[in-house]
């Protein structure tokens, strides 16, 4: 063990190229890693974590510059770090591993070509022997026939096999320190437990040290052995990670850590922070005001501060409207259980096929939603959960209407909904997408969105009234009234967005991840906001998810989708405390913990990560809907399959009100 | 090739036979829109009726729309685009002598607008501070506001007259003479294309340049002319080829002043002749030739974008 780090970050600041005073982005950041150490770095969006890996990297975006500090980096064990100027380590020490795997990839070259290219310039080794090197890595990190796939574009993997050659990428160039840009998040839980152990593997085997930036601190509980919270470009707090997870001295990190949903605990509200984060560019001391995280304004002794300090001591997130008959409201009221709730919609034995080009001229017909049976009902909140491309949304846009089926049907209030649905039956059922930054007009203000649904059914003198009433409902006020949806915070977008859906008033809000872009201190408001909103005015909510923590806080009901079907549909409770169908307990043991780091056997990392409780972990990513296996669906990724899986359809199973398909249900954790 | 790709060629390939067919179509029934009658034309002024109707008849014109059609295919299939109304010369053979010089002057054109516009989107993109980019801005102006006609009449009156080194107009005799008369023609019709061709190139770059995978390849180590040649140029060159074949149209109507100011016999200039003495036959056959080399420039920058971007596919 050298007694010296691999990297250190000694007061680095970063701030826009700006004439007079630029604002500063970062503000005298200092770390270090040594060899085999994993740093998780954590905060909300626009923090600064990410322009802390690419300050490290001299990778900055144009506009940016690094105004101060020094990254000192090691090249040879037991050798003290010496200073790199700017953008000398990237590729020569330091590499990195990015977020989206679908943009980071040149998508013209070849990924064996660029890997063996990238093997070439650090080795200097001949064509051929770059060539086995490259094969090499691609099998190392889990690349299926790497030998097939070294000729593949990255269009034609999928969203996991592009990440991991992005990490045989990194790791081609032979670096000491690999930075970690939200590499899984991108992706679903199954896959992103299978990616955090290659990464831990990756460290262990070759001894590199790591920065791991997450939003997700139950990612950095499981990777990291220290960690750092980012807080408007500065460390607030930082120390190995159970001293800072679980005894977090700073408010701020508190508040962060009890905003995450968990699958563990009672289940409650969820606790978001109050208060609008701290914006890059404006940074201030943080000082927290009666549990409020606001940064003060400029003029902190002037009377306005004064004002809006007293102004900040209300919880920012809700409107004292709103705030008011929740306090009162019981838990116990909400229904739980599904049964016997009168049905709003109900779907029955859905088929939709999307048309696909498989040869010339052939064509063949992808069945994204295969024979689904789902009730809604009044007031109540179903989630939907799956990997992506198990046909949840392709379910959702059938039961708005944007999706022909192509067997089944949706009844809504009992009555069949006809394939071209009158103007008052689509009122009834609202969508809301997941990224409100590109599904409101960047070019109309809050007001002028929400008054175009009202047009219709609201006489012109009442628009403004009616409009204002809506914001009013979803805690918005007067001030975003007039703003552009760039003005607001993605919380407030997708609040505008909830409200633009109430406009007509439907009965039905179908949420397609709803809150996936939204950091959880910010998810949390929007997410409480959906709850009260049932309770107030009777809404269902289809609400779409990935992530079972957040449907295990908001939903009433969840139905598990894979490749197409329904596999496991009942209460919350029962479903994720004693799951029947085995595709269900693998979801849920691939969620990390927030509060607990994972102790399992597969991971051969110091960590122990990705150790998988109960059945296993899943092998390999779902097949393709064009090629559904026969059986059971499942079989050929099921921990528990036996014989009779591939051979028989298994039939529904019924216990205290939830249903499963499996040939073993509840009985997967022998 | 990817199946997507292959799938993609076929298709565009499949894809021209109704357009020329269209083109075809719009060629003939050009004949009929045009003012005055042709066989009255060719027959001369003092031409009696009788006398017109036996032109009318040999040149088809008496036939139903189809029925001309199907002649004008027939006869386009042995390589007979008809005869001049007023030399009674083959067209296809008037073709073969001219559509030389305008090749020559439209590669001329291509190659001058390519290494000016090249050069000059790239120090636009990589180096947008510098100097250099904003000289290359302002020109880029300049000559986007100047008519290719005048720019002609300026280079001939600056290079030609006043150092007497390359001729003002005509078509020389030996190769080297020939040569020599395609420098200031090639300039113009390159400066005209140019500026366009520069500015959607360095828009293209600097999109390029602020991708993600650009970070990607910087953060493993790329940079300079490996950068540029393996992940930006490949992933630039796309919009920039797709509107220099938008530009050939623009291209190709250039060449019909271009040779008309530097008095090139090329097919541009028959054209103007043609039309000014209303050889209807001459302009059709033109017409036709003209559109067919825009469809064909355009499949061949289709083709090729399909061959540098991978994820091309026929929807």
């Amino acid at each position: 063990m050298t007694s010296y780090p691999l990297l250190e970050v000694d007061g680095l600041r970063v701030a826009l190229q700006r004439r007079g005073t630029a604002p500063t982005l970062l503000d005298g950041l200092s770390f270090a890693v040594a060899a085999g150490q994993c740093l998780g770095i954590v905060g909300e969006s626009g923090c600064g974590k990410s322009l802390t890996l690419r300050a490290t990297m001299g990778l900055l975006p144009a506009g940016v510059e690094r105004t101060g500090g020094q990254i000192r980096l090691s090249h040879q064990a037991d050798a003290a770090p010496t200073a790199v100027p700017a953008g000398q380590a990237a590729g020569r020490g330091l590499a990195m591993v990015f977020q989206d795997s679908h943009a980071s990839l040149d998508p013209t070259t070849r990924v064996g070509a660029f890997v063996t290219d990238i093997v070439r310039r650090r080795t200097g080794a001949s064509r051929a022997a770059a060539r086995r090197r490259a094969v090499e890595l691609l099998a190392a990190v889990g690349v299926p026939d790497p030998a097939l796939r070294f000729h593949s574009y990255p269009h034609e993997l999928s969203g996991g096999m592009r990440q991991r050659v992005a990490i045989a990428l990194a790791l081609a160039t032979d670096p000491r320190v690999l930075l970690c840009d939200e590499p899984t998040t991108a992706l679903d839980v199954t896959l992103q437990a299978e990616i955090l152990l290659l990464l831990d593997a990756a460290r262990a085997e070759r001894g590199l040290g790591m920065v791991f930036v997450s939003h997700d601190i139950a990612v950095i509980r499981q990777i990291a052995d220290v960690v750092a919270v980012m807080y408007a470009g500065q460390i607030i707090e930082a120390g190995p990670v159970a001293d800072v997870l679980d005894r977090p001295r700073h408010p701020y990190t508190r508040a962060l850590i009890d905003a995450v949903p968990t699958l563990e605990g009672p289940i409650g509200r969820f606790r978001p922070i109050a208060g609008a984060p701290a914006r890059p560019g404006r940074l201030h001391p943080l000082l927290p005001l009666q549990g409020s995280l606001r940064p003060p304004g400029r003029g902190l002794l002037g009377r306005r501060a004064r004002h809006r300090r007293a102004r900040r001591r209300a919880p920012i997130g809700l409107h004292p409207l709103l705030l008011r008959p929740l306090a009162q409201r019981p838990l116990a009221l909400r229904p739980r259980a599904g049964g016997h709730m009168s049905a709003l919609i109900r779907v029955h034995s859905l088929v939709v096929d999307h048309p696909v080009r498989a040869g010339f001229l052939r064509r063949r017909r992808l069945r994204a939603v295969d024979g689904v049976d789902l009730e809604l009902g009044r007031g109540e909140i179903l989630g939907l959960v799956g990997e992506s491309g198990c046909g949840k949304s392709t379910l959702a846009r059938a039961i708005v209407g944007l999706a022909t089926p192509t067997a089944g049907g949706v009844l809504l209030d009992g009555a069949p909904v006809p394939r071209r649905r009158p103007p008052g039956m689509r009122r009834r059922i609202q969508m809301i997408y997941q990224d409100p930054g590109s599904s409101l007009d960047p070019r109309r203000t809050v007001s002028q969105t929400l008054a175009e649904p009202l047009r219709r059914t609201v006489p012109a003198e009442k628009i403004a009234h009616r409009a204002r009433e809506l914001l009013e409902m979803v805690g918005l006020g007067e001030r975003q009234a007039h703003a552009l949806p760039r003005e607001l915070s993605g919380g407030q977008r997708q609040r505008v967005a909830i409200a633009r859906a109430l406009a007509v008033e439907p009965e039905v809000l179908v949420a397609d991840e709803a809150v996936a872009a939204l950091d959880a201190s910010v998810a949390g408001a929007v997410l409480n906001l959906l709850s009260d909103l049932r309770e107030r005015l009777g809404l269902s909510v289809l609400f779409i998810s990935h992530d079972l923590a957040t449907v295990r806080g908001l939903c009433d009901r969840v139905a598990v989708m894979y490749l197409g079907s329904i596999v496991e549909e009942g209460p919350v409770a029962r479903v994720f405390a004693r799951p029947g169908h085995p595709y269900t307990r693998v979801l849920l043991d691939a969620v990390p913990s927030r509060d607990r780091r994972r102790s399992g056997t597969a991971g051969p990392g110091p960590g122990g990560l990705g150790g998988v409780g109960g059945v296993g972990r899943l092998g390999g990513e779902p097949p393709s809907p064009l090629d559904v296996p026969p059986g059971c669906r499942f079989h050929p990724r099921c921990p528990r399959a036996a014989a009779r899986c591939g051979t028989s359809e298994p039939s529904e199973e019924r216990r205290d009100g939830q249903r499963v398909w499996c040939h073993f249900a509840w009985r997967h954790e022998l | 090739m990817p199946a997507g790709r292959l799938r993609f060629v076929a298709g565009r390939l499949l894809q021209v036979v109704p357009v020329l067919l269209a083109l075809l179509l719009i060629v003939v029934l050009l004949q009929q829109l045009m003012p005055g009658d042709p066989a009255r034309v060719i027959a001369g002024p003092r031409a009696g009726a009788e006398q017109v109707a036996r032109v009318r008849h040999d040149l088809g014109l008496d036939q139903s729309t189809a029925g001309q059609f199907w002649t004008y295919l027939t006869h386009l299939s042995h390589g007979d685009l008809g005869r001049s109304n007023r030399t009674g010369i083959p067209i296809s053979a008037i073709v073969g002598e001219r559509a030389a010089v305008t090749v020559w002057l439209l590669a001329g054109g291509l190659l001058v607008s390519t290494l000016l516009a090249v050069p000059a989107a790239l120090v636009m993109a990589l180096r947008p501070r510098s100097v250099a980019a904003r000289l290359c801005a302002r020109s880029l102006t300049i000559i986007l506001n100047c008519p290719p006609f005048w720019v002609g009449l300026m280079l001939a009156s600056v290079l030609a007259l006043r150092t007497g080194w390359l001729p003002v107009g005509g078509f020389g005799e030996d190769t080297g003479d020939r040569l020599r008369s395609m420098v200031l023609p090639s300039l113009t019709i390159g400066l005209a294309a140019m500026p366009l061709l520069a500015r959607s190139g360095a828009a293209s770059l600097r999109q390029v340049l602020a991708a993600d995978h650009i970070t990607t390849a910087r953060s493993l180590g790329l940079s300079g002319w490996p950068l540029l040649r393996r992940h930006l140029l490949r992933n630039a060159l796309p919009p920039a080829v797709t509107l220099l074949a938008v530009q050939a149209a623009a291209l190709l109507f250039g060449a019909v002043i271009v040779e008309q100011t530097f008095g090139l016999p090329g097919l541009g200039a028959e054209m103007v002749n043609a039309a000014s003495q209303r050889d209807f036959p001459v302009v059709q056959a033109l017409t036709l030739i003209f559109g067919t080399a825009i469809i064909g420039i355009n499949l061949l920058a289709d083709l090729a974008v399909a061959l540098l971007d991978p994820r091309t596919t026929w929807r």
